[in-house]
């Protein structure tokens, strides 16, 4: 049985197609009981010769769907049900409640329930109270427009370097991968802590050029960057990581190519690797920004965001009015980050939409012109069998034979 | 032929072409050629991988060395490196400041149940989205994706919420349930890592186990699954390391309106200091006559908490490297 099941659908669809080919004006107009094709094929095709009462050929509608891709797709729904149900409890609904909570009041007893409707009465308070909060977000972004490229450039050499068939590479992915582990939590905030300061950097001598070069915003920023540029290089493991299986999947013979052809391996850099590698290199500036904003140790926001939930007690509405704001702009960061890097559409597959258009479009005036001169054919026609009447009535004939264009 | 000409011919072959050591050839030795790397090459990587993976490595050995210092070899200038004796009390005091064993059990417990469910739910719904096409399929990645890029902060007070209705916060169901429903911790970019295993899955492969009468759920057992191991290693070693070190999360949903919490040893490393005051400090006060906490001790109490991953990559870092080395967890 299984077997035949098997079989059975490559030879269906063909039928199947043609079928609905056939049928398809027909069916616009009524609906009528649809026929799977494993019906049709039982009565060997029967159907399709019914005649009805008024003479004409029965119409019947067929089923478009293969057996076996509607059978895929359940057993795909089967496959992904846990997530889909998760999705909807605790994906969609807490986003929904979250962004009604930031409108209301919200009396927290007892679970939850919405107070009076607040409107944006919440984001205003929050801006009263955290007064610091665009400075904080301001840092953030520079931060963040910082150390992203730092970061996804690094990550992209020592992906490189790695790649190299060096003896020991095991040994140093080994230890490249493993700040992975210790870089989240409180271990690294005991690293960074203030009584340790094991992975300061001395940077005074910098930051002096720099406080004479840069506008002070701008320089105490570049400052962090260089004091932290340990912590940054740490946060790059999970990108090198990428970075490199990325770097594994480019077919060797592509480089052989262009060797012959007497390309340098800067060229070779340049014209295959990177434009490979580009959307890796997208994945990863927002792997970067989505782990840097929501980094619990060394982001303010977030520890506020944290704090206003149960300080004072119950305050959900300002933590949700709070958190709202934050991802706004974190989603805007991560829009800036996608047009910049977004890959850019295939030139060929652009003149091929391009051309298709065309024709499209040439094809529907043709059909229009040729409309129009069947129809003027037929008014000729008629015009010519009235004349012609008339004539032959023996009445006059106004005029010349006057032709519609 | 005759033994003679035979050794003629061998002797001919074997006669040494030139000089041994001419300009062409160390020039050749010394920057490459086009299909090997030039000596200079391998020792400027070389070089730069040291270096930089000493910067990596740094704070670890820094870490380590500190942690086995006493209170004079803190204090004295000379000391840069290497301590005098081994302090291994400070390991002691530490591990009793963290309740180590009780943390250690909680800690495996709170972060390798959720990981062991993730594990198996990313590997499930990792295959449906990359095998089969249904309709939805286009708004289900887009939201997979969203929850992967929204702060989880928007979230967690909603669910925190929910979880209270439902009264499972305060126990280990507030970590499991969500990782059975696929949203975890960062279950998002397990179930992309999985996914992308998944397709490099030769269809083939499938539809021929198809034909021999296999079906959906067999081939995924018998040939999809045991070629995504690579991807499971990495989702379980991820996923265990982030639960481990996950704090708020932890206290929010597991740890807070429990009757009898659990104790993770991240927990403990964060109120460290109290904890030493209170448990390790007088019977430190005892034996070294040093009561107050210090870095020794600190580093000694982040080593012991960060030493069951440390052992757990090591472990699996041949499984890890080389499934990169083999697929590949990109994303698509």
């Amino acid at each position: 049985m299984k077997k035949k099941d098997n079989l059975t659908p490559e030879t269906a669809t063909e039928v199947t197609t043609a079928a609905a080919g056939a049928q398809a004006p027909e069916q616009k107009k009524k609906k009528k009981k649809t026929y799977s094709i494993d019906e049709i094929l039982a009565e060997g095709g029967a159907k399709f010769g019914e005649i009805d009462e008024n003479g004409r050929q029965r119409k019947i509608k067929v089923k478009t769907k293969s057996k076996l891709k509607r059978r895929e797709a359940a057993m795909g729904y089967l496959f992904t049900f846990p997530w889909i149900i998760g999705a909807a409890v605790l994906l969609i609904y807490p986003i929904v409640l979250s962004m009604l909570l930031s409108l209301h009041d919200s009396t927290s007893r007892g679970g939850l329930t919405l107070g009076r409707f607040t409107g944006i009465q919440k984001y205003v308070e929050i801006l009263q109270l955290y007064q610091d909060f665009p400075t904080d977000l301001g840092t953030l972004i520079v931060k963040m427009i910082l150390s992203v490229p730092v970061i996804v450039v690094f990550a992209l050499l020592m992906a490189m370097l790695l790649n190299l068939p060096l003896k020991g590479k095991g040994i140093f992915r080994t230890i490249y991968f493993l700040p992975v582990i210790v870089v989240s939590g409180p271990v690294m905030a005991q690293l960074t802590g203030e009584a340790s300061s094991i992975t300061a950097v001395d940077t005074s001598s910098i930051n002096m050029i720099l406080n004479d070069v840069l506008p002070g915003f701008i320089a105490s920023a570049v400052g962090t960057v260089f004091s932290t540029i340990i912590t940054i290089l740490w946060y790059s493991g999970v990108q090198i990581l990428i970075f490199l299986a990325a770097l594994q999947k480019i077919d060797n013979s592509l480089y052989e190519a262009a060797k012959m052809d007497g390309g340098s391996g800067w060229e070779c850099f340049w014209k295959i690797t990177l434009p490979t590698i580009k959307p890796m290199m997208l994945l990863n500036a927002i792997y970067t920004i989505v782990f840097l904003s929501q980094d619990t140790n060394s982001n303010v926001i977030i520890t506020r965001i944290e704090d206003y939930r149960f300080n004072p007690r119950g305050m959900f509405s300002r933590t949700s009015a709070l958190g709202w704001m934050y991802s706004v702009v974190i989603l805007l960061l991560i829009g800036v980050a996608f047009l910049l890097l977004k890959p850019k559409k295939d030139v060929y597959l652009k003149q091929v939409r391009k051309q298709k258009k065309f024709e499209k479009k040439t094809r529907k005036a043709l059909a229009k012109t040729e409309k129009r001169m069947f129809k003027n054919a037929e008014k000729f026609e008629k015009h010519v069998a009235k004349q012609e009447a008339q004539r032959a009535a023996g009445k006059k004939v106004k005029g010349g034979e006057r032709i519609d264009d | 032929m005759t033994k003679e000409k035979k050794e003629k011919v061998k002797k001919v072959k074997y006669k040494a072409p030139g000089p041994r050591f001419t300009k062409d050839k160390f020039r050749k030795f010394m920057l490459g050629s086009k299909d090997s790397m030039g000596f200079i090459k391998v020792l400027l990587a070389y070089v730069v991988l040291i270096s930089i993976g000493f910067v990596f490595i740094f704070p670890m050995l820094k870490m380590l060395s500190t942690s086995f210092m006493d209170l004079a070899d803190l204090i004295s200038s000379s000391v840069n490196w290497i301590p005098t004796r081994l302090a291994t009390e400070n390991y002691e005091y530490a591990m009793l400041a963290l309740d180590y064993w009780t943390g250690l059990k909680d800690s495996i417990i709170v972060a390798g149940v959720p990981t062991l469910i993730q594990v198996a739910v990313s590997a499930y719904v990792g295959y449906g989205f990359a095998r089969f096409n249904f309709r939805g399929k286009t708004i289900m990645m887009g939201l997979l994706i969203l929850s992967f890029i929204l702060p989880p902060q928007i979230i967690n007070t909603p669910t925190y919420i929910l979880y209270t209705q439902l009264n499972i916060d305060g126990t280990l169901l507030g970590f499991a349930l969500p990782a059975l429903l696929g949203q975890g911790l960062k279950a998002a970019i397990f179930i992309l890592i999985t996914m992308t295993f998944y397709k490099q899955v030769p269809n083939v492969l499938i539809e021929a186990a198809s034909i021999d009468g296999a079906g959906y759920i067999k081939s995924f057992f018998k040939i999809a699954l045991p070629s995504a191991t690579g991807a499971l290693i990495v989702v379980l070693l991820f996923s265990f390391v982030w639960y481990w070190n996950e704090t708020t999360l932890t206290r929010l949903y597991v740890i807070q309106n429990s009757k009898d919490p659990y104790k993770p040893l991240i927990l403990g490393l964060q109120t460290f200091d109290q904890s030493f005051g209170a448990s390790a400090g007088s019977s430190a006060a005892s034996g070294t006559g040093t009561a107050d906490v210090n870095e020794s001790y600190r580093m000694a109490g982040t080593i012991l908490s960060i030493l069951p991953l440390l052992l757990l990559y090591f472990v699996m870092q041949k499984y890890f490297v080389e499934s990169i080395d083999r697929v590949g967890i990109t994303g698509e």
